[in-house]
């Protein structure tokens, strides 16, 4: 009896781990959306530029932000989504390209504001 | 049909063995399958790591049917229960041991990691594979440990009649809920830590994929974490009747260090999500969180650290040690081959932004833990040098981490008002006007009613600056949403859903100042004598005045029990009766005390019998304890915010992706001109 019921036992954990590579089931479904995408991270981009007005709106709202210091947010989160939503009709290469040298300028940018 | 208690234990062991095999699996071949992108593979590995947790549940609901129909031939259950126990506390018996604990430990990670599991493989299913392999290494430790050195199914040759019985200071209602949250708590911090350096592995830590799952796991650890040191805190106050509630003690320590370095962690993924910034920094955090959650299991399996409630296994703390130190030698290995990729997108523009006051406050998080630690570990260091334990005590801490925790508090006043990235003097001075004049108004009352200590004026107008910050803006946020046709709850409701993680984070920090004002209010303000009573005596203190009525003796086969009978009165107001009483157990020889506590939001009048003499005289210690109930109400407010900062808002049909918003732009012209884009 305790043969058999171990016997069960053990098979749960390898009906488990047979089950997926047997039926492939991961395979026989499309492949999910890279994280690591460039569309997923315009994507995450995006999000981050519109909760950016958001909270910055928020800000202003409630009194936070003077509203030159709202306008100056405002302005840089609308830049960022414009790039992001001009660079989505980009093809993978290009976008990668763009991206990388948006990255460098803006390393550049910073520099440069750190040495003068 | 009553089935035989050997048969279950043997089926528990099978359970048990066939819990490891699949755990060493699986964490094989998440890292094999992520490695050469074989889904299937992956697949294969996460259901074997699904399978876990039907088997540890297994493995314990046999025990704890053990320990229901007193099978002593299993060591563990001769070890922590006897005859005499009532069955509900089989479950209270199952953790009590350091196996059984480990068991406990290894069911919920199981539980826990499955339910991460599947919401990582949804959404970073190129990491999950790698967080996977992590977790399950994490899982095979604990289950090697259960298999080879602390068995709670380990069969004795032969069977006591009667069972040792489970330690008395544990048969109380609150060891249904307090450990296992702290046990939870610690092992909890496993999963972020698995997403983290899942990442890393992956390749994939430089564009922040894994922030959004990073931050959901680390604030549920951070919150069972919190509400593991809450109750504890309260166990110790109304269970353990000694009068305080935190005593430094090398385990409450435990819990505490990675508790404050996963409150620098939640703070600061906010950071890396909102602006690619502290990408380096956000992986040291996780990694310090993880060893801290680690050296605390390493003190409570009996380290070498003195403590009054860790498990006495010093050899198996020694292993725990190894583990951490193994792991946190991999972990900065795998740190320092990927750090070109976690160089940080965007820079600190100014020293006044969110950004800024969230780094000073991470690094303030950091040194109370590493104060904690030195504390926590200093007789170790003390028995090395001269071979003389010293042990540092609450003055040593109250002094390091009091200042400490003080600008902590400051920073929370004004951190969640400031803007990311930058701001103008203009607004800053703005923000901060009616704080600031709120605390000195706060600091001039308290001097008016004639409060003089300086750090209780400094706390207390740190926590108004803190709350009339938070009132300020929800008051504005308000107005201006009433200004636009909405009735005021309206309008305050729809400025919190407005941003859920921010005013989310405001109700956790009111629910820290309700907190903070217990914990100064009852360290500087409370009072506290010995008085020696015959019945029929009346004393008092404070506005209490309190008559010792008299003791009765209960004898119950496992203790001797004296139950004292007080009459107590608040001014002329007769407050009713109370009943402090204290037990001797002589099978443990050890004796328990309860207090009894008369509780209010001003104060609590707390009672403790310390000895009964047998001329009928007996000591007793009174306190007046002013706002602790703050303390206990501040939980419920903190779970609550916490939730409402992890609430995912109102549903939506479905959120649009980048792609197909544009898509809908293009179609959009396409209808506005005729043309195609």
């Amino acid at each position: 009896m305790i043969f058999l019921i171990s016997i069960l036992i053990c098979s749960i954990p390898f009906a488990a781990i047979a089950f997926p590579l047997l039926r492939k089931i991961a395979t026989r479904n499309p492949a999910p959306a890279d994280e690591s995408s460039l569309d997923v991270e315009l994507d995450r981009r995006w999000r981050t530029a519109l909760e950016g007005m958001t909270t910055s709106e928020i800000e202003f709202m409630v009194g936070n932000l003077s509203k030159a210091d709202y306008l100056s947010f405002r302005e840089s989160y609308i830049l960022e989504a414009s790039i992001v939503l001009q660079m989505a009709q980009f093809s993978q290469d290009q976008q990668q390209e763009i991206l990388d040298q948006i990255e460098r300028e803006s390393s550049q940018i910073s520099l440069d504001e750190k040495e003068s | 049909m009553k089935i035989s208690s050997d048969f279950m234990v043997d089926i528990g062991q099978v359970a048990i063995i066939a819990a490891f095999s699949v755990t060493a699996y699986a964490s094989i071949m998440a890292f094999v399958g992520g490695m050469l992108k074989a889904r299937d593979v992956v697949a294969s590995a996460r259901w074997g790591f699904y399978s876990v947790a039907p088997l540890l549940i297994f493995s314990t609901g046999t025990l704890i049917y053990a320990f229901v129909t007193n099978d002593f031939s299993v060591k563990y259950v001769a070890e922590n229960s006897n005859l005499s126990m009532p069955r509900i506390y089989a479950w209270v018996a199952f953790y009590s041991g350091n196996a059984g604990s480990l068991l406990y430990i290894s069911l919920a990670f199981s539980i826990m990691g499955n339910i991460s599991l599947y919401v990582l493989s949804k959404k970073i299913p190129y990491t999950a594979p790698y967080a996977l392999g992590v977790m399950s290494l994490v899982q095979l430790f604990f289950l090697s440990v259960i298999l080879f050195m602390a068995n709670p199914l380990e069969r004795l040759i032969f069977a006591p009649v009667d069972g040792q019985g489970i330690n008395p200071l544990l048969i109380h209602f609150g060891m249904f809920i307090h450990p296992p949250f702290q046990m939870l708590g610690l092992i909890s911090v496993a999963i972020p830590f698995s997403v983290g350096m899942g990442a890393l592995l992956a390749g994939r830590a430089g564009r922040d994929e894994w922030v959004d799952q990073g931050r959901l796991w680390g604030m549920v650890s951070w919150l069972i974490l919190t509400i593991g040191l809450l109750l504890g805190a309260w166990w110790a106050y109304t269970i353990l009747g000694w009068g305080g509630y935190w005593a430094w003690d090398p385990v409450e320590n435990s819990a505490l260090m990675p508790w404050l370095a996963m409150t620098a962690f939640v703070h600061s993924v906010m950071v890396q999500k909102r602006r690619g910034m502290f990408r380096m920094w956000n992986m040291v955090l996780i990694i310090v969180s993880f060893t801290m959650a680690q050296l605390g299991m390493f003190i409570n399996r009996g380290g070498p650290v003195p403590s009054v409630h860790s498990f006495a296994e010093s050899t198996m703390g020694w292993v725990f040690l190894a583990v951490m130190g193994l792991t946190l030698f991999a972990s900065v290995l795998i740190f320092v081959s990927k750090y070109d990729s976690l160089q940080s997108k965007g820079r600190l523009e100014s020293f006044i932004s969110r950004e800024a006051a969230f780094l000073g406050q991470n690094i303030l998080f950091l040194l109370i833990a590493f104060v904690t630690l030195w504390g926590t570990v200093f007789p170790i260091f003390s028995q090395a040098v001269d071979e003389t334990t010293m042990t540092v005590g609450k003055p040593f801490f109250d002094k390091v981490n009091g200042p400490l925790m003080l600008l902590l508090i400051l920073l929370m006043g004004i951190a969640p008002q400031l803007p990311w990235r930058k701001v103008s003097w203009v607004s800053f001075r703005r923000m901060l006007r009616v704080p600031v004049s709120v605390a000195f108004l706060v600091c001039l009352l308290l001097l008016t009613l004639g409060i003089r200590q300086p750090w209780v004026l400094i706390s207390i107008s740190l926590f108004s600056t803190a709350l009339s910050g938070i009132f300020q803006e929800w008051v504005r946020g308000s107005r201006s949403l009433h200004r636009r046709g909405n009735n005021w709850a309206v309008a305050f409701f729809k400025l919190l859903g407005a941003n859920r993680p921010r005013y989310g984070g405001y109700i956790v920090h009111i629910a820290v100042v309700m907190l903070g004002v217990g914990i100064v209010a009852s360290t500087f303000f409370d009072a506290q004598k010995d008085v020696v009573m015959k019945p029929g005596d009346i004393q008092t203190l404070g506005k209490y005045t309190f008559k010792y009525v008299g003791v009765e003796e209960h004898i119950y086969p496992d203790r001797l029990e004296e139950i004292a009978t007080f009459q107590a009165w608040r001014g002329a107001k007769n407050v009713g009766l109370m009943y402090p009483k204290r037990s001797f157990y002589p099978e443990f020889r050890i004796s328990s005390t309860r207090g009894a506590i008369l509780t209010s939001p001003i104060e609590d009048f707390y009672l403790i019998p310390s000895e009964f003499r047998e001329d009928g005289q007996a000591v007793f210690r009174v306190l007046i304890n002013p706002m602790v109930w703050w303390m206990w109400a501040s939980g419920p407010v903190l779970i609550g915010g916490t939730l409402f900062s992890l609430s995912p808002g109102r549903k939506r049909k479905k959120r649009q992706t980048l792609k197909s918003r544009i898509a809908n732009l293009s179609s959009l012209r396409v209808v506005e001109t005729g043309q195609e884009p």
